[in-house]
């Protein structure tokens, strides 16, 4: 399975109940040269979304072209500021009203990746096919999983969840058709069987087994890995290792989450292997949407940080007010000021993570050059419910396609579907029409 | 936009002309204003098919003259509307009229500052009921002709108008009139230069109906137009009226077939058609013009918003999640 001769890019390390994809290693070069795509690392697409609109005055540069001093709640990416592009103007014009009267949040964030006014009911449900999915359906086969939806609050399919909008928009982002939605796996141990299990959960018995031993998964599949080991040059030796030890680093944090779960509140209603802390949570999450991008498991990731119209609040950082009704400030500057916080916070996580992709390395670039990950929110003003000028920011060059590092400002209107239709060219996936898109997004490219 | 549980709201119009090469023009989009102050008609949308940013920049000092500075509480919940303009074809000249920009408070100051007008055409049919909306058209057709190719626009242009007025005064863009005239789904009128020359727009009023304002746009645009005094034909106001008002002021002829001649005059043949074209009777021309002349003056009318005002959004239950039991030591 394992030659000398050319290592394939989609070896898996096996064991019981256990398949571990692998990155990029050298060894694999002369089979990816043979590959369709020679020499060129797949490009990623991801969607991190955050409820309840930004403040803008803290989220908007004052300027066009390259990024300088950033904003407040920007500030997080300054290192990441060569790999940001940031968008002002987009609009999501099928997030209004038009005629279905309340339900602003039910309306953007089900409409978002979808480009399509969704039908105002509890019941009969009725959206559009998302972008991701659009890519997940044609590029899908070649990955072990063709998209990964991943969040961190609340998966509910049903019940009115915004003035007569079934929770079904608020809680997804990823519609695989005009009425089934894909729900985000908001729990950590169920991501993690996913992607390194045999592809489905474990069973309660072989859990519980599993956790009776306190085995890691390294563990069952050590055989394949020494013998992978045994052909490796150095570079690959040490890049193998700190891949694996990623893995092992995400199985204790998730270890520890459980037990600490176990020992505070047995009763929590949250999935036992949620940390109770939301930066933790993030962190975990985000880790293996990483590993996942490393070892190429998926290429498309929808990840709804928390769901539209959310009253979480934030004691992590000091806020016990819910982050919804503080978003209707009416312009009182202290709870406007905690809109603040909340989006810098989000923000934080969010560089944290990018940080990482940044840093790892595959084919001569990182994998943050390879991927276009949009970071924003359905809502720009969350106090007026505005669906213009939404915050949208592009990290990464989409496989050196984009020229990042800049604010580019579109003219007013221009339909948020223009530029998901630009990003599925960029993985390849040639759409004519899609959503309201009048047309590409102009300008993205490198000149 | 929302309105309360009173039924159905007043017409929404969706103006699209050619700013700054006729005075026409400017004195329509101010009846336009003056209707909707008084909750006859919703100015919809607006956009504009001279490719010139001061043309944008006029049509959206006037919306701010009479939404923005003049009421205070509408423009603390709203930018105004997105103003639509050309980028295709030549870049237009500037005008004499266009130069009040520099006068009256606008925010068109770059091209991002405007919208394309087809998608503001076509996001402004979708927020229309079905019938409740008229398009009027004073300028070249290029707009709606975009319109009519833009991706998911047909399905509202079929179900939300209940009537193009199209006001050709001008041989145009012949092209794109005859593709809006042979493809357009819906009744369309069509209004000749001749309707606008039964019933000039007196320049004693810019004089006297206008006074109030020390600094009105409209004003000041018809008298650097041209050399005051001086009578404006009202082809573009007769096509406002008629869209707001459409019984009582004009004449309507009975279906036939526009077309533009080879001169890239209008043309009507009556008979089997979609097409109807407006004509005055010149009994009515007083009546027509002191509408025109009291509408456009009228002042700005501060009033409620009528968007939906803050709710409290519906409470719903913490979420139920199954908790796994911790496996059995």
């Amino acid at each position: 399975m394992i030659t000398r001769k050319a290592l394939p890019r989609r070896t898996l390390l096996k064991g019981l109940g256990a398949a571990i994809g692998l990155p990029v290693l050298d060894a694999m070069a002369p089979a990816m040269a043979s590959s369709k795509l020679p020499g060129k690392a797949p490009v990623r697409m991801a969607f991190v979304y955050v409820p309840n609109g930004i403040d803008m005055r803290n989220w908007t540069p004052e300027y066009q072209g390259k990024l300088g001093e950033l904003p407040r709640i920007l500030k997080p990416f300054e290192p990441l500021k060569s790999d940001m592009t940031v968008l002002s103007n987009l609009t999501h014009n099928t997030g209004r009203a038009l005629l279905d009267g309340a339900g602003d949040h039910g309306r953007c964030s089900g409409s978002y990746l979808t480009g399509i006014q969704v039908k105002k009911t509890m019941t009969d449900i009725s959206n559009g096919i998302s972008c991701d999915q659009i890519v997940a359906n044609k590029i899908g086969a070649q990955t072990r999983f063709p998209s990964l939806e991943v969040g961190l609050e609340d998966a509910r399919q049903a019940g009115d969840c915004d003035s007569g909008y079934s929770c079904a928009y608020t809680n997804n982002l990823a519609w695989r058709s005009d009425t089934q939605p894909l729900p985000p796996t908001l729990d950590p141990r169920a991501l993690f069987e996913r992607l390194f299990g045999m592809g489905a959960e474990l069973t309660p018995v072989e859990r519980a087994r599993q956790t009776k031993f306190r085995r890691s998964i390294l563990d069952f599949v050590s055989g394949d890995t020494k013998k992978l080991q045994a052909n490796l040059g150095p570079t690959d030796k040490r890049k193998l290792d700190e891949y694996l030890s990623s893995i092992r680093e995400i199985e204790r944090q998730l270890e520890k989450a459980e037990t600490d779960n176990a020992r505070v509140d047995p009763g929590m209603a949250k999935p036992y292997g949620v940390p109770a802390d939301f930066a933790e949570h993030f962190k975990l999450m985000t880790e293996m949407i990483t590993v996942a991008f490393q070892a190429d498991l998926t290429r498309v990731v929808t990840f709804l940080v928390t769901r539209e119209g959310t009253s979480r609040a934030y004691r992590e950082i000091g806020i016990s007010d819910g982050h919804h009704p503080l978003t209707h400030h009416m312009n009182k500057p202290e709870l406007m000021e905690k809109v603040a916080q909340i989006n810098t916070y989000h923000a934080a996580q969010v560089a944290q993570w990018l940080g990482k992709l940044k840093s790892s390395t595959e084919a001569g670039s990182s994998i943050l050059d390879n991927s276009m990950i949009v970071y924003g929110a359905g809502l720009s003003d969350g106090n007026r419910h505005t669906h213009e000028d939404l915050p949208t920011a592009v990290f990464g060059r989409g496989g050196g396609h984009i020229k990042a590092g800049r604010r580019v400002v579109y003219r007013r209107e221009t339909p948020m579907s223009n530029l998901f239709l630009t990003m599925m060219d960029r993985m390849e996936v040639k759409v004519e029409q899609f959503g309201d898109a009048s047309g590409r997004l102009e300008g993205l490219d490198l000149a | 936009m929302q309105f309360g549980s009173g039924g159905k709201p007043p017409l929404g119009i969706l103006f699209d002309c050619s700013m700054g090469e006729r005075i026409d023009e400017v004195l329509a989009l101010c009846l336009l204003y003056g209707f909707d102050g008084k909750n006859e008609c919703r100015v919809s949308s607006i956009s504009v098919t001279k490719a010139n940013l001061k043309a944008a920049a006029l049509a959206d000092a006037i919306g701010r003259f009479y939404a923005g500075e003049v009421s205070a509480a509408f423009a603390a919940f709203s930018r105004t509307l997105p103003v639509g303009l050309a980028t295709d074809g030549y870049l237009a000249a500037d005008t004499p009229m266009l130069a009040v920009t520099a006068k009256h408070k606008h925010s068109v100051n770059k091209l991002v500052d405007t919208a394309e007008p087809s998608v503001v055409l076509r996001n402004a049919l979708t927020a229309q009921q079905d019938g409740n909306c008229a398009m009027v058209s004073t300028g070249s057709a290029n707009n709606l002709a975009r319109l009519l190719d833009l991706h998911a626009s047909r399905q509202w242009i079929e179900s939300k108008p209940k009537v193009l007025v199209l006001a050709i005064a001008d041989p145009g863009s012949a092209r794109s009139t005859r593709k809006v005239l042979a493809e357009w789904p819906g009744p369309v009128v069509v209004i000749g230069p001749e309707v606008g020359e039964a019933v000039p727009f007196p320049a004693a009023s810019i004089e006297k109906d206008f006074a109030w304002s020390p600094a009105h746009p409209a004003a000041d645009a018809y008298r650097a137009a041209k050399a005051m005094p001086y009578d404006a034909p009202t082809t573009a106001l007769a096509a406002v009226l008629y869209a707001v008002k459409p019984e009582g002021y004009f004449t309507v002829s009975e279906s036939g077939t526009a077309s533009i001649d080879d001169s890239g005059q209008l043309r009507f043949a009556p008979g089997a058609g979609k097409h109807k074209r407006l004509s005055v009777d010149p009994a009515n021309a007083e009546k027509i013009r002191k509408v025109y002349t009291e509408m456009a003056s009228a002042k700005p009318v501060q009033r409620q918003r009528r968007t939906r005002p803050p709710q409290q959004q519906q409470q719903t239950p913490p979420p139920k999640v199954e908790t796994p039991k911790p496996p059995a030591p």
